[in-house]
């Protein structure tokens, strides 16, 4: 059994589950004239089928019981954790300050160096992309609580 | 006489000041992103989609295509030096490439990728030129029917050839398609999986896809282990490949150049299949198949004439048929779309100069990547240097302003965020990320094609078998659905067989 393909499959067996729902709702039509849940309808039928053999597949295959090599899930969370911060306090905190905050966060989860190294590389990333997106490429960034 | 005049006239597009700096700053990229491993040209592409944006259709498809082939000039350079692939195409060129190099031999085998990608891209360019106009003609004459088995061919054709599971291929391809559903239905304009946001009306945009499941999701991969690199240390000298590595070297780069074109022209092949048949058929015809592997030139020429002509071929589906063969394609169909401009059949007709324009910048693109990574060997060398805490931080920033600034909305950015995470997962489950581009770029025009076809022949589905064409498309389909069934279903008989008393 492998836990992680019957997991998948219970997830994909949702999202076509929950496309027939809404198909239904903004009416499927019929063959001579397809109504706008039409395509949806029949995709959501056939993901369930391809999930229901992935679900088969899942429960027939043995658990290999191979070796697991270290990996640092924390990193992969904390960036997740910092991206998703980073889109919400970017139009309040300003391009400068979360781009300053985002850099650190990212920098202290790869490497472990004195405690001025990330915020100095960060000041200097943050503000050279600040430079180069703003005047260089005129692109609009938000001011936020620094006014610039 | 006709094809002469366009070739003349592509190359007065492709030559244009501002065409021929995206050309040089894709191809440089394009080395770039091939040289630096963990990163490859789909999440390049991916991330420059929105910088795209604000430049003219011809030069926007010149800059991606350009990262895409000078991706595997780039990708030989970490095989070769570091025994890392930095693409995947470059994989079989590690096997006698690295050997090469601990013998002493990196600058022949760095030469020879080099030449060779270069004569794989002229012959792969001619071959375009004379093919892809025929293919227009042939494609005129195509109707609904006919496009709807086209696109499921290709849809097809993409998941038969993944490399991992095949029925985990189709579920990503379906949900690709069903991503492509929301918004404003294609035929009556309803809206459709909105679900009140304004956001969703005109659909989920490709760069926050793109982005999310190529850029982040690769990035994030890579953050769970991070693998020290160590670089050869070898002083690189006679970079050019003496009299007897080129008498070795012609005719596996003839061989890989015209394998790598004609495989490459099939959608879902790609550029990888190429290298490892080039190698296995250079090592099946050599006098001295022991040598493979142990530092053969024959081993690094042929792959790496394969891969780069398989890159260059793939652009004839798109250009002639409007399918992108692989997801690279996808994402160049995609830039395109967003400029308003469809490719296809109609394109060269249409749009002469992004068609006659795009053609020829490939072979710009060939001659300044020939002249610029040989020099600029050391300087590639450097760049694999650079260290991640420093690399990864700076893809996710490019990332996310890049995808604000498409609409300036942060909206954008969490979609691409949870495209992120959609595409980890989808790493850690075994499920592969290019189907479910491949089917949401097409998945528009294929609902039309369905759709207006059924409502053509008022519901009857015999519509799909009676054209020769689209029945002939879907026969394939099946057969190949039905071969990659065969193997398991063989096997469950034998052991019906020998479990029987």
């Amino acid at each position: 059994m492998k836990a992680s393909d019957i997991g998948s499959s219970g997830a994909l067996i949702c999202l076509g589950a929950f496309a027939l729902w809404q198909s239904e709702k903004i009416s499927i039509g019929h063959l001579r004239m397809p109504g706008p849940g039409f395509f949806p309808f029949y995709l959501g039928l056939m993901l369930i089928a391809a999930a229901l053999i992935i679900l088969i597949q899942g429960v027939k295959q043995k658990t290999s019981a191979g070796h697991t090599e270290k990996r640092s899930y924390a990193r992969v969370v904390s960036a997740l954790a910092g991206i998703f911060a980073y889109s919400l306090t970017f139009e309040f905190l300003g391009y400068l300050l979360s781009t300053f905050f985002l850099m650190i966060l990212l920098i202290n989860m790869m490497i472990q160096k004195k405690w001025w190294f990330a915020p100095s590389i960060s000041g200097v990333i943050s503000l050279s992309t600040y430079i180069l997106f703003k005047f260089y490429l005129e692109v609009h960034l938000p001011r936020g609580i620094l006014y610039f | 006489m006709e094809i002469f005049n366009n070739v003349i006239y592509g190359f007065s597009v492709s030559l244009a000041p501002s065409n021929l700096l995206a050309c040089f700053m894709g191809c440089l990229m394009g080395t770039l992103i091939g040289v630096l491993p963990g990163l490859g040209p789909v999440a390049a592409i991916s991330l420059l989609l929105p910088i795209t944006f604000k430049m003219t259709p011809v030069a926007s498809i010149v800059m991606l295509a350009g990262i895409y082939y000078g991706a595997q000039y780039g990708g030989s350079t970490t095989s070769i030096l570091v025994n890392i692939p930095g693409e995947a195409t470059s994989v079989v060129t590690c096997l006698d490439g690295y050997q090469m190099a601990r013998r002493g031999r990196a600058g022949p085998a760095l030469g020879i990728a080099a030449f060779s990608s270069f004569i794989a891209g002229t012959i792969s360019i001619i071959g375009i030129i004379l093919l892809a106009p025929v293919l227009v003609i042939w494609a005129v004459k195509l109707d609904a029917p006919d496009y709807a088995g086209l696109f499921i061919l290709g849809l097809t054709l993409v998941t038969y050839l993944a490399s991992k599971s095949k029925v985990k291929a189709v579920a990503m391809a379906i949900v690709g398609l069903l991503l492509g559903t929301i918004g404003f239905d294609p035929i009556v304009g309803t809206p459709r999986f909105d679900f009140g946001f304004m956001h969703l009306l005109n659909g989920i945009e490709l760069p926050p896809i793109a982005m999310g499941l190529f850029g982040i999701g690769e990035v994030l991969t890579n953050l769970e282990k991070l693998e020290p690199r160590e670089v050869f240390k070898a002083k690189l000298k006679n970079l050019l490949p003496n009299r007897k590595d080129w008498r070795a070297s012609l005719l596996p780069i003839g061989r890989g150049s015209i394998l790598g074109f004609f495989l490459g022209i099939f959608p879902g092949v790609g550029a990888i299949i190429p290298t490892f048949l080039s190698y296995a058929l250079e090592k099946k015809i050599s006098k001295t198949p022991e040598e493979f592997g142990k530092g053969i030139i024959q081993g690094v020429a042929g792959p790496e004439a394969a891969n780069n002509a398989a890159s260059e071929s793939t652009l004839i589906p798109l250009l002639s048929l409007g399918i992108p063969p692989n997801v690279n394609m996808a994402l160049l169909m995609g830039a395109l779309m967003i400029h308003g401009v469809m490719p296809g059949p109609l394109l060269a007709q249409e749009h002469p100069d992004i068609f006659w324009g795009v053609i020829t910048s490939m072979y710009t693109g060939n001659v300044m990547l020939l002249v610029l990574n040989l020099p600029l060997i050391p300087l590639w060398v450097r760049v694999l240097k650079v260290p991640y805490y420093l690399l990864f931080p700076g893809i996710f920033l490019f990332c996310i302003i890049g995808i604000y600034t498409v609409n300036n909305s942060y909206l954008d950015v969490v979609i691409m965020g949870i495209f992120g995470v959609a595409g980890y997962l989808m790493r850690k489950l075994g499920y592969e990320p290019a189907p479910l581009v491949l089917a949401f770029v097409l998945g528009g025009k294929l609902e039309e094609a369905v759709r207006q076809a059924l409502i053509y022949s008022r519901g009857d589905l015999g519509i799909f078998i009676q054209r020769p064409l689209s029945a002939l498309f879907l026969t394939v389909s099946l057969v190949l659905i039905l071969s990659s069934l065969l193997p398991s279903l063989m096997k469950r008989k034998k052991q019906t067989q020998a479990g029987a008393p």
